[in-house]
């Protein structure tokens, strides 16, 4: 429970949350506007599409925001999204996907004198893998004559240069977005690339036009900035529509291809030491524990193809799905949107989770900070060997972190030294490794939990374990 | 103290730029602005070639 304002950068209005839910205070100067925008029929229609967050307005103050709220002002109930993410944890299939989304409606609000004041992925959320745009502030009435988008701009900057640099140069997002509020400059992407490749079609208008003309572009001054108006609405529109819709082919056409190729998890599947019937048990002993248990919440940790998430989600289950790899996790993403799985894949590594980012540390929340509490079973499936020996971080620790992220279960698989997978990942250091004796391993478990079911991998050393925390009754 | 004198030199040959003031967008806009202005020339060459289609299409009836 807070009543700390989150977002807090628009001058018309700020972000609170009660719990979970989002309550928007709208200042005074802009409450007059947004109260006619949301009563009217373009912003209705965004919500019954399911492309803007569902709203309302309050008649009464919630008793936390009180003594924040004047009168005048407009308070506003968001539906809350099940798990806040952000560009820095998404592969490119969804940064894409909130590019699109945010082209979309900007191209659909000029027929109604509405654009956007600005165009960024921390607009943009998502409820499983479906993108919804959820800053009502951004919304203001153009001038139909207007044939300028000024937030086009921060377009660029947020949207299509870091998919340019992460489809083309391999770039990783959130080496782009952990680091940088608003996204990349033309002349960043300028200097990684030949001079042939500046003159080639996928640079010269988006990253080398520009740069040439910053210079100019500077001497100008402020004058570039003054508002230009057209003789007539329609031309006014026509511009805004072709610009817009050259803005939407560029996005589309970086669809997450190009230096992704073939990484070390992507044909994991193929090469993991598991033959099909061992799989096959391993599936149904979490599928049972689903159908018996029936969490409402599932965090997946090291995902992979995302299969136990796609079991989970078939039985009913809100999944939100973490792995390192950025190519699995698209892969996953264009998986659940297509069968409207309700998964959200991200890209996390857990061995070191996204931090708290942002003003004071505090406009995004880190990703465990998001996660404690949030989920009623953890998957742990083929993954605590990475996490022991690839990230050294102790036995114990890893069982804490599990305790804290889930309210009650964990399905956690052993894998003994002995094991092929874990071989590979020791290089000669098995003196270390000794010691995770699977009895270790359940004792060090029995801090944190208690072993309620377990079922050894046939034709392996491997066990699948059922966990329930200690403090649940 | 030689060394020294050309390191000094080395640094003056490569100056810092400051950008604290300046606007590294502007180039996006620039660039933004110019195309605008051949889309909107291509508003009307569209409207001449649809008026001069129309005509020739009454001509032909």
């Amino acid at each position: 429970m807070t009543s700390k304002a989150r977002s807090f950068r628009d001058p018309a209005g700020r972000l609170f949350f009660i719990g979970n839910d989002p309550i928007r205070q709208v200042f005074a100067d802009a409450a007059a506007g947004c109260r006619k925008l949301i009563g009217g029929a373009f912003f209705q229609d965004l919500m019954c599409s399911g492309q803007v967050v569902k709203t309302r307005s309050l008649v009464s103050v919630p008793g936390h925001l009180s003594g924040i709220a004047r009168d005048g002002e407009l308070l506003l109930a968001h539906e809350a999204i099940p798990f806040q993410s952000f560009p820095a944890e998404w592969p490119i299939q969804m940064l894409q996907a909130a590019a699109l989304l945010t082209l979309d409606i900007a191209e659909q609000g000029i027929g109604s004198g509405i654009g956007l004041k600005d165009a960024t992925p921390y607009n943009v959320l998502f409820d499983g893998p479906r993108p919804v745009f959820v800053d009502v502030l951004s919304f203001e009435e153009r001038d139909p004559l207007d044939p300028v988008w000024l937030a086009q701009g921060q377009f660029m900057r947020t949207f299509l240069l870091p998919l340019l640099a992460a489809s083309k140069l391999g770039v990783p997002l959130s080496s782009v977005f952990l680091t940088r509020r608003d996204g990349l400059e033309p002349a960043e992407i300028y200097r990684m690339i030949t001079p042939l490749r500046r003159i080639s079609a996928g640079f010269l208008s988006t990253v080398s036009m520009p740069v040439w003309l910053s210079g100019k572009a500077e001497a100008g001054g402020q004058a570039m900035y003054r508002p230009r108006r057209l003789q007539g609405k329609e031309q006014a529109s026509f511009v805004l529509k072709t610009l817009i819709g050259g803005l939407r082919r560029k996005t589309a056409r970086l669809a997450g291809k190009g230096s992704s190729g073939p990484t070390r998890w992507s044909d994991y599947c193929r090469t993991c030491s598991y033959d099909q019937d061992s799989f096959q048990q391993k599936s149904s002993f979490v599928d049972q524990f689903l159908q018996r248990c029936k969490p409402a919440r599932v965090l997946d940790i090291g995902c992979n193809t995302g299969h136990f998430s796609r079991l989970a989600a078939s039985r009913g289950a809100q999944v939100v799905a973490i792995d390192q790899d950025a190519a699995v996790v698209g892969t996953l993403f264009e998986e659940a949107r297509a069968r409207k799985l309700d998964i959200l894949p991200l890209v996390v590594d857990f061995a070191r989770p996204t931090p708290a980012t942002g003003w004071n540390n505090e406009e995004n929340p880190s990703f465990l900070t998001r996660a404690r509490g949030r989920f009623e079973a953890v998957f742990m499936l083929a993954l605590i060997h990475h996490l022991v020996v690839t990230d050294q971080i102790p036995l114990a620790e890893v069982l804490a972190v599990a305790a804290r992220v889930s309210t009650r279960y964990l399905v956690i698989e052993y894998v003994p030294p002995e094991d092929p997978q874990f071989q590979r990942l020791v290089r000669g250091r098995e003196a270390l490794y000794r010691h995770l004796t699977r009895e270790h391993f359940e004792k060090t478990a029995a801090d944190f939990f208690t072993i309620v079911q377990s079922s050894q991998v046939e034709n392996q050393e491997r066990w699948l374990y059922v966990m329930e925390k200690r403090n649940v009754q | 103290m030689k060394r020294l004198l050309a390191v000094l030199y080395l640094c003056l040959l490569f100056p810092t730029y400051a950008h604290a003031y300046s606007d590294p967008g502007s180039g996006i806009m620039l660039w933004q602005l110019t195309v605008s202005f051949f889309i909107g020339l291509l508003f009307y060459l569209r409207k001449i070639l649809t008026f001069f289609s129309r005509s020739a299409k009454r001509d032909d009836e």
